[in-house]
């Protein structure tokens, strides 16, 4: 699935969506059973929820070919989501866009990490987000 | 097993283990938040897929391993196909097998189609087809089922 040049983990979801009605859904629906599972506060699940609805709303212009890959991770008390198989600069692009009035930035507000990661092997640009709940 | 021509809506790649089988069960659900499924038919798409993953986590990989488990799905208007592979030797009959054996002629009741096989990347390959349109019967058995209730709910006096 998704070309990733971390070592894999063991627990590592990976999630492919095609770019539709269906994409949002799936994503929270994933996310927040994962959250759940591993002891996440309820407040912070809320603001994962939000993360999600921003990428479900702003990463399908950016998507390479029509479909979003997403690789989650949780340790130590924090999830790691990277979402992959975005445009040249599809990646800083879409955080830029991750603008709601009278909110802000829902993308840097709501995480503890952002950023951008090009990959070793060449292949299209990821953006990987942490989210700490521990 | 026939490739599928399309890219799939969704492909979920997890480790075989039973607490993951909630998850998958957790992700179809989206199908009654997007589409509007109704709710009988959801639920035995989600049994399904259920006994489907189940038979990945008991018999695919020994005991001492956790190997991958994934779940495609592919919706359109009126049908849904869901294929859960692993990457185990293959669906073979269990003297020592723990379960009742139920499990695929469970599937096959509830699906439209239902298919087992072997990808030519090595996989071993469930497929299941649904109807997402509630068939002729099921529409007859619910207008019974509104009758019933409203002979046996008498207005009072």
């Amino acid at each position: 699935m998704q070309g990733q040049d971390d070592p894999p983990t063991d627990d590592a979801v990976s999630l492919r969506l095609a770019t539709g009605s269906l994409a949002g859904p799936i994503l929270g629906r994933v996310v927040s059973m994962i959250l759940a599972r591993a002891g996440c506060p309820v407040d912070r699940l809320d603001d994962a929820m939000v993360v999600c609805e921003a990428l479900s709303a702003y990463a399908p212009a950016h998507a390479k070919d029509g479909h979003l890959d997403y690789r989650l991770v949780t340790r130590d008390g924090s999830i790691e989501l990277r979402l992959g198989e975005l445009t040249d600069r599809g990646a800083r692009e879409l955080v830029r866009d991750a603008v709601v009035p009278g909110v802000g930035n829902v993308l840097e507000q709501m995480t503890d990490e952002l950023r951008v990661v090009a990959p070793k092997d060449g292949s299209s640009e990821q953006l990987m987000l942490a989210l700490s709940f521990g | 097993m026939t490739p599928a021509t399309t890219q799939p809506d969704m492909e979920l790649a997890l480790p075989a283990r039973a607490e993951n089988i909630a998850l998958v069960r957790h992700a179809l659900g989206a199908l009654g938040e997007a589409r509007a499924v109704d709710e009988q038919i959801l639920s035995d798409i989600r049994l399904a897929v259920t006994e489907a993953c189940t038979n990945v986590v008991v018999h695919a990989y020994p005991a001492d391993r956790v190997g991958p488990l994934e779940v495609l799905a592919s919706v359109t208007d009126d049908e849904l196909t869901v294929l859960v592979r692993d990457c185990g030797p293959g669906i073979t009959p269990r003297s020592d097998s723990p379960g009742l054996g139920l499990g695929l002629p469970l599937i096959a009741s509830l699906a439209e189609s239902l298919q087992l096989g072997h990808a030519e990347s090595g996989h071993t390959e469930v497929s299941m087809t649904f109807s997402l349109v509630p068939s002729s019967d099921y529409v007859e058995e619910l207008a019974a089922r509104d009758g019933e209730s409203t002979l046996e709910d008498p207005t009072p006096p």
